[in-house]
C-alpha cells in the first residue's frame, strides 16, 4: 500500500523548513468586534527575497504558512477604514522562536519598538490604531454667521449702529452737556475750515491729511455738491 | 505611544495638502466598471450560499482570476475578490463554501460573503480540486502528489505521493468511488492510477501530445474521453474496464473546433461539438460492450452551449439545456434510449449575443409539468448573460477584463463639423468671394440660431440658477461635449476584443468589436494607437495592420506586412502620427504609410534584457547605429521611461518666493532607466538622453529588493521612481516601498541658464549648443503600500500643478492622487520651513508619506486589479482639469482630477442662489436707505445747515 498517514511527520518535516505564523486582531476599544474589518484586508510579510500574502479569516486572524525560518519580517496590515502599526517579526533559523516588535517606518531596522505580546497559542496581536479618516471633504455651503462675522461686514455694521444710535444718545443729553458739545463741534469744524468733516473730501485729499491741504479739498466738494444741487 | 502621535501629526499636518473629492461629486464624475472577467467552464456554478436559502448565487472563477458570487436576478455583485498565484486556477463548491486553488495555495471562503475560511499553500502548483462527500478536499498537484485537507482547517490529513513522476498530470477523478489520477505517461499514453491501492492503468492504444486532448471525464464511473489525430478521432477509456477505444470518427472536413463531455446518468453521455460555423450533439450510452452511440442530432448554426441542469434528486435523467444564439434554448433529456426535446424556449427577441461559448443552467420542473430555466451564458466575445426561460434578463461586460492595449480618442466637435465642408469651401474662393460667403453664412446662422438661442435664454436662466447650472448638456454620437470631459478610451484584450468605453458618461460601452471575426486573423498584438481623427491602428507580431474608424468601431483598412514585428514606437513624422516597427532582427519598417519620413528620426530600441541601442533613421528605411548603452555586469534593464507624448510646460522655470527662478532642465529626449542587480542588490537610475546617448545623471541605490518590479514616470523637469528597500543583513536600513524624486534644474544657481546662458537653440548632438547635464535635487519618501503603477495628471496647456497618481496595492487597491509639492525634491530639510518655503507650499521633509484617505481617487469603490494595472491620462477641455482612468486586468475606473481646484468654471461649489440674493438684497438695502440719506444728509446740506 503506497497511501501515507503521517499528519504527525509531514508537520514535523515542513516545520524544519518553514514555520507557520498566526496573527490575531484582539477587540480593543476603537474597534470592539474585530469582525468589523472588511474581507479584503489581508496581512503581508516581507523580506528580501520572500513575501507573503494572508488574507483575513472568518474567526479575524491571519494565518501565513511554509514562511521561510531565519528572516526578519516587515509585517503590514491592510484593511480598509483601519490603520494598523507595521510589525517585526524575527523567525529563528529553526522555526521555533518568532518575537514580534513594533517596528517604525522610515526607521533603522534595529530600531525596534515594544514588543508584542503573543497569545497561549503563539499568535501574535496586531497593533490597532484610529480608524482612518473619511475618503470625502465636505463642502463649505452657506453659513449666515460666517458672512456676518466677515470683517467688511462687521465695520459696516458697527458704523450703522453708530449712524442711529449717536443722534439719539444726542437726544437724550442733558440740555447744558448737549450745549457745551455742540460749541465743541463748532470749534472743531471751524479747525476743518467751517465744513463738517467730510469722509469723501478727506479721502479724495492729499495722503498727509495735514489742514491745508485738506482745505481745499473740503472746497471742491463742497462746490460739487452745489452743482448737483442745482441739476 | 510614540508611534500613535507621530502619525497623527504627520496626518494632520499633510491632508490638506492633498486633492480631495467632496462628497457631492464622488459617484457622479466618476465610475466604476467592476468585471470578473470571462468565466472559466468548469470553475462556474450555481450554488447556495447557506443550506437554509433556497436562492442560489452563481459563482465563478474568471480567466483573470477574479472568483466573484453574481446575485442571478439582476447581475449585480454580491462579492468578489482577485486570488493570489499564478497560472490557471480552480474553484470547487463545497457546502457554504467555495474552495479555490491557484499557484501553490487552496483556499476555502465562506460562499455567502466571500471570507476566508482556512488557506493552505505549497510549493507545488494545484493541478485540480475535489470535495469529497465528507467536506475534505482532495488536491492534485502538478508533480502528481495528493493531499488531502481536513474541511475546517485545511492542514493537510495525509499525502500521496504515487505517480511516476515524469508524467504529465491532468485530473483527479471518481472511479466509482475510488479516487483516480489520470495522467499521461512520457511517451504520450494515458494512465489512470488508483491512489488508495497503488493499482494503475496505462492504456497503450493511446496517443496524447497535449493535456488539453483530454475533454472530459466522467462525474463517478471513470470514463475519460479525448480526441487524436487533430481533432478527427473521439477516444474513450473506462478504467474499470481497463480498456479504450475509438468512440467516433469525424470527417475533417467538419473542422472541430472544442468537443465537450457531459454526463447525464450513470450510463448515457452527451457529447458537444463545435466547428466554425455549427454545432452538434452526440448522445452515448454504457453497455456491457462499452460505450455506443444512440443518437446524433442535426447541426445547428453558430456557436452554441450545452449545459446540464440540476443534479437528480430522483432517479430522473438530468434535463439538459442546449442554448443556441439562433435556436433559442431547448431542454432535452437523455430518456433510456432517446434524447428527447422535451421543452424549448425561443429566444424572445434577437438574441444580442452572436456566440455562446459556455453556458450553466438550472432546470426547475414544476409541478404542472412544465419548466423553468435560468441559464449563465458566456458569450463568444467573453461578456455573460443571464436568460430566463428564452429571455435575456442582464448582461455584464466581462469582455473589457484584461485590457492589454488602451488608447484615448479624441471626438469631434460638432460645431466645427456643421461648418467644416462651408470652411472649405471658403479657402478655394478667392479673397471676395470668400468674404462674401462668410458674411452669408455667418447672418445665416444668425437667423438659424439667434431666435431658438434667444428663446431658450430665460429657461437657461431659471436652469442655471435652480439646477446649479447643470451645463453638461447631453451628448450623444462621437462628438465631444462643451468642457471636453467625453472621449472615447479603447481598450484591447488578450482575446482580440476591441470596445470602446465613453468616460464622459460613466464608461458606458460606446461600440464593441471582435477581431476575431474579421477577415484578416490577428496574432498578439504589440500596440494600439490612436492615430489621431477617430484613427486606431493596431499592429501584431505577425506584421498585421489593422486600421479601425474608432469613431464607429468599423474596419477602415487590413493590411499584412510581410514581416514580423517585435517592437512599434510613435513618432511624430512633420505633424503626421507614424508607427515606425521593428523585425525581431532589427530592422525598422514604417506601417502605417508607405511614405519615407520627411527628415530623420532617432529611435531607441531595447535590443536585449541589458542594452539599448540608438538608431537615426533616415528618410528611407535605412538606419544608422548613434549609441548604445550596456548596463553594467550582472544588470537588467527593468524600466524604460520616455518623457510622456503630451507633456507641455508652462514655465521654463520654477518660481521662488523671493521672485528669484530656477530654470528647468527641460529636454524632450529625456529617458530614464532603471537596473537592478540582484547579485548585490542594487538599483540604479539612468538618466539618457535619447539622441546622443549621453548618460546625464546616475544614481545607485544598494539594500534594493530587486524582486520588487520598480516602476518610473518622467513629467517635464520630474522623475519618480519606486522600489522595496531591504538588506539582506537587516539592522542597517529601513525595510519599506521607496519613492524617490528627483527635479532636474539648469544650474543649482538662481536666475542662472548654466552652460546654456543666452543660447537660442539646443542640440543633443552638437558640442556647441549643448545642454549640458542637469543639477539635481532629489528626496526619498517612504510609502505604506507598495506601488503597482504610477502616473501623473496632464492638462492642455500645463499650467495647473500636477498630482502624481500612485495605483497602490492596500487592502482593495487604491489610486492616490498626491500633489506635486507633498512628493517635491525641494522640501526642506534639516531646518525649519522658513517664510520662502511657507509661501511656496513646501513641508518640511519628512520621509514617510502618509496616504491620507481624502486622496484616494476610488473613494469607497472597491478595486480589485493588481496585476496587470495602468494609469491612463488625458487633458480635458479645461485647463484644470485632467481625465484619469486605471484600466486594470478587472476593473475600468474612471474619474477626472482637478488638482489645483475647478478654477476655469463655476462647479458646485458657486451657489447661484446665494449671489442673486445678496444682489437683491442689497438692492433692496439701497431702496431702503435712500430716503434717510435724502432727508438727512444732502437735504441739509442744500438748506444750508
Amino acid at each position: 500500500m503506497k497511501i501515507t498517514t503521517f499528519l504527525a511527520l509531514s508537520t514535523l518535516v515542513t516545520s524544519s523548513l518553514a514555520a507557520t505564523l498566526r496573527f490575531v486582531v484582539p477587540p480593543t476599544q476603537g474597534l470592539p468586534d474585530p469582525s468589523a474589518l472588511p474581507p479584503t484586508a489581508h496581512i503581508t510579510l516581507t523580506t528580501t527575497g520572500h513575501s507573503y500574502t494572508a488574507p483575513i479569516r472568518v474567526n479575524n486572524d491571519f494565518v501565513v504558512r511554509n514562511v521561510t525560518n531565519g528572516q526578519s519580517y516587515l509585517v503590514e496590515t491592510y484593511a480598509t477604514g483601519w490603520n494598523f502599526a507595521p510589525l517585526r517579526v524575527d523567525v529563528s533559523a529553526d522555526g521555533n522562536v518568532v518575537e514580534a516588535w513594533v517596528t517604525f517606518r522610515g526607521n533603522e531596522w534595529d530600531n525596534k519598538g515594544e514588543r508584542i505580546p503573543k497569545s497561549l497559542n503563539g499568535e501574535i496581536f496586531l497593533q490597532q490604531f484610529a480608524p482612518a479618516g473619511s475618503y470625502y471633504i465636505k463642502r463649505e455651503g452657506f453659513n449666515p454667521m460666517k458672512l456676518l462675522s466677515n470683517p467688511m461686514i462687521l465695520i459696516a455694521g458697527v458704523s450703522l449702529v453708530a449712524l442711529v444710535l449717536i443722534p439719539k444718545i444726542m437726544d437724550n443729553m442733558d440740555p447744558e452737556l448737549k450745549a457745551e458739545f455742540e460749541k465743541e463741534q463748532k470749534k472743531t469744524m471751524a479747525a476743518f475750515g467751517g465744513g463738517a468733516p467730510d469722509l469723501a473730501g478727506l479721502l479724495s485729499g492729499a495722503k498727509a491729511g495735514g489742514p491745508s491741504a485738506v482745505a481745499p479739498a473740503a472746497a471742491g466738494v463742497k462746490e460739487r455738491k452745489g452743482k448737483g444741487g442745482r441739476r | 505611544m510614540r508611534l500613535k502621535h507621530l502619525l497623527t501629526t504627520t496626518l494632520v499636518s499633510l491632508t490638506t495638502l492633498t486633492s480631495a473629492i467632496y462628497q457631492d461629486a464622488a459617484y457622479t464624475t466618476d465610475w466604476h466598471i467592476p468585471l470578473l472577467g470571462a468565466p472559466v467552464p468548469d470553475s462556474t456554478f450555481f450554488h447556495t450560499p447557506s443550506i437554509d436559502s433556497k436562492a442560489s448565487l452563481i459563482y465563478t472563477l474568471s480567466e483573470q482570476n477574479i472568483l466573484g458570487a453574481i446575485k442571478p436576478k439582476d447581475g449585480s455583485l454580491v462579492w468578489r475578490t482577485s486570488l493570489d498565484g499564478k497560472g490557471r486556477g480552480v474553484a470547487r463548491k463545497a457546502t457554504e463554501k467555495v474552495i479555490t486553488g491557484l499557484g501553490g495555495n487552496v483556499e476555502a471562503r465562506r460562499a455567502g460573503d466571500g471570507r476566508v475560511v482556512w488557506t493552505n499553500s505549497f510549493p507545488e502548483t494545484v493541478q485540480d480540486v475535489r470535495v469529497e462527500a465528507s467536506q475534505n478536499v482532495l488536491v492534485l498537484f502538478d508533480d502528481g502528489k495528493v493531499r488531502r485537507l481536513a474541511s475546517g482547517s485545511g492542514d493537510v490529513v495525509w499525502e500521496w505521493d504515487g505517480l511516476d513522476k515524469s508524467d504529465k498530470v491532468h485530473s483527479l477523478i471518481d472511479n466509482f468511488g475510488k479516487w483516480t489520477v489520470v495522467s499521461v505517461s512520457k511517451d504520450h499514453k494515458l494512465r489512470a492510477t488508483d491512489i488508495s491501492s497503488g493499482a494503475e492503468v496505462l492504456f497503450s492504444e493511446s496517443n496524447i501530445t497535449d493535456l488539453e486532448q483530454i475533454f472530459g471525464t466522467s462525474e463517478d464511473t471513470g470514463l475519460i474521453f479525448w480526441m487524436e489525430n487533430d481533432k478527427t478521432i473521439l477516444k474513450n477509456a473506462i478504467i474499470v474496464a481497463k480498456e479504450s477505444k475509438t468512440v467516433a470518427t469525424m470527417d475533417p472536413e467538419y473542422e472541430v473546433q472544442s468537443v465537450q463531455m457531459f454526463q447525464s446518468s450513470a450510463t448515457s453521455y452527451f457529447v458537444h461539438y463545435q466547428s466554425a460555423t455549427h454545432s452538434w450533439l452526440e448522445s452515448y450510452f454504457l453497455t456491457p460492450l462499452g460505450l455506443e452511440k444512440v443518437y446524433n442530432t442535426d447541426s445547428q448554426f453558430g456557436q452554441s452551449a450545452l449545459a446540464p441542469g440540476q443534479p437528480p434528486s430522483n432517479e430522473k435523467p438530468i434535463p439538459f439545456t442546449w442554448l443556441s444564439p439562433f435556436e433559442g434554448i431547448k431542454i432535452m433529456a437523455v430518456n433510456g434510449i432517446d434524447p428527447l426535446a422535451i421543452v424549448k424556449f425561443n429566444f424572445s427577441d434577437a438574441s444580442p449575443v452572436t456566440g455562446f461559448t459556455f453556458a450553466i443552467s438550472e432546470v426547475i420542473e414544476k409541478a404542472d409539468k412544465t419548466f423553468a430555466v435560468r441559464s449563465f451564458v458566456t458569450g463568444s466575445n467573453g461578456d455573460t448573460h443571464l436568460f430566463r426561460d428564452g429571455k435575456l434578463v442582464w448582461s455584464r461586460q466581462e469582455s473589457l477584463a484584461g485590457a492589454k492595449h488602451s488608447a484615448w480618442v479624441e471626438l469631434k466637435d460638432h460645431k466645427t463639423e456643421e461648418i467644416k465642408e462651408e470652411v472649405e469651401l471658403e479657402s478655394h474662393q478667392n479673397f471676395v468671394a470668400a468674404y462674401i460667403h462668410r458674411t452669408t453664412r455667418h447672418v445665416q446662422e444668425l437667423v438659424t440660431y439667434g431666435l431658438p438661442w434667444l428663446t431658450q435664454l430665460p429657461k437657461r436662466l431659471i436652469n442655471n440658477v435652480l439646477n446649479g447650472g447643470n451645463l453638461e448638456e447631453v451628448v450623444t454620437g462621437p462628438y465631444r461635449d462643451f468642457f471636453g470631459y467625453r472621449k472615447y478610451l479603447v481598450l484591447l484584450n488578450d482575446a482580440h476584443i476591441l470596445s470602446a468605453v465613453n468616460v464622459g458618461a460613466q464608461g458606458k460601452l460606446a461600440w464593441q468589436m471582435d477581431l476575431n471575426r474579421g477577415d484578416t486573423k490577428l496574432g498578439e498584438v504589440v500596440a494600439l494607437y490612436h492615430m489621431g481623427n477617430g484613427i486606431v491602428s493596431i499592429v501584431d507580431k505577425d506584421g498585421t495592420h489593422l486600421k479601425i474608424d474608432a469613431y464607429q468601431g468599423r474596419y477602415l483598412h487590413a493590411e499584412k506586412l510581410g514581416k514580423k514585428i517585435s517592437s512599434t514606437t510613435l513618432v511624430d513624422d512633420a505633424g503626421t502620427p507614424t508607427i515606425i516597427g521593428f523585425t525581431p532582427c532589427g530592422c525598422a519598417v514604417i506601417v502605417n504609410t508607405k511614405k519615407a519620413l520627411s527628415a530623420p528620426m532617432h529611435i531607441t530600441i531595447r535590443s536585449s534584457d541589458s542594452t539599448l541601442t540608438g538608431y537615426k533613421l533616415t528618410t528611407n528605411d535605412d538606419k544608422a547605429l548613434t549609441w548604445s548603452f550596456a548596463a553594467p555586469p550582472g544588470q537588467t534593464i527593468r524600466t524604460l521611461t520616455p518623457r510622456p507624448a503630451h507633456d507641455p510646460t508652462a514655465s521654463l522655470a520654477r518660481v521662488n518666493a523671493d521672485r528669484s527662478v530656477r530654470y528647468k532642465y527641460l529636454n524632450p529626449h529625456l529617458l530614464h532607466i532603471t537596473t537592478t542587480s540582484p547579485a548585490d542588490n542594487t538599483l540604479t537610475s539612468f538618466l539618457l538622453d535619447s539622441v546622443s546617448g549621453e548618460i546625464l545623471a546616475t544614481t545607485t541605490h544598494t539594500s534594493v529588493d530587486t524582486s520588487y518590479p520598480p516602476r518610473a514616470l518622467v513629467t517635464e523637469n520630474s522623475l519618480f521612481y519606486t522600489f522595496f528597500t531591504d538588506d539582506r543583513t537587516p539592522g542597517t536600513t529601513t525595510k519599506s516601498h521607496t519613492l524617490i524624486s528627483t527635479d532636474l534644474f539648469e544650474s543649482p544657481l538662481k536666475n542662472d541658464r548654466g552652460p546654456l546662458a543666452n543660447a537660442e537653440e539646443v542640440s543633443s548632438l552638437d558640442p556647441e549648443r549643448k545642454n549640458g547635464k542637469p543639477t539635481t535635487e532629489s528626496r526619498a519618501y517612504i510609502l505604506p503600500n507598495p506601488p503597482l503603477a504610477l502616473g501623473v495628471t496632464a492638462t492642455g496647456q500645463g499650467i495647473t500643478t500636477k498630482d502624481i497618481l500612485l495605483y497602490l496595492r492596500s487592502p482593495t487597491a487604491s489610486l492616490l492622487a498626491l500633489p506635486k509639492r507633498v512628493v517635491s525634491a525641494l522640501r526642506p530639510v534639516g531646518r525649519e520651513p522658513d517664510e520662502a518655503d511657507r509661501e511656496e507650499g513646501l513641508a518640511p521633509y519628512s520621509p514617510v508619506l502618509p496616504v491620507p484617505n481624502e486622496g484616494v481617487l476610488n473613494h469607497e469603490r472597491k478595486l480589485v486589479s493588481w496585476r496587470d494595472v495602468k494609469v491612463e491620462v488625458s487633458p480635458s477641455g479645461l485647463e484644470s482639469t485632467t481625465l484619469v482612468a486605471v484600466v486594470g486586468e478587472a476593473d475600468v475606473f474612471g474619474t477626472r482630477v482637478s488638482s489645483s481646484g475647478e478654477f476655469d468654471r463655476l462647479g458646485k461649489g458657486f451657489n447661484r442662489v446665494q449671489l442673486v440674493l445678496t444682489v437683491v438684497g442689497l438692492f433692496v438695502g439701497v431702496l431702503a436707505i435712500r430716503p434717510r440719506v435724502g432727508k438727512g444728509g444732502v437735504g441739509r446740506k442744500w438748506r444750508g445747515m
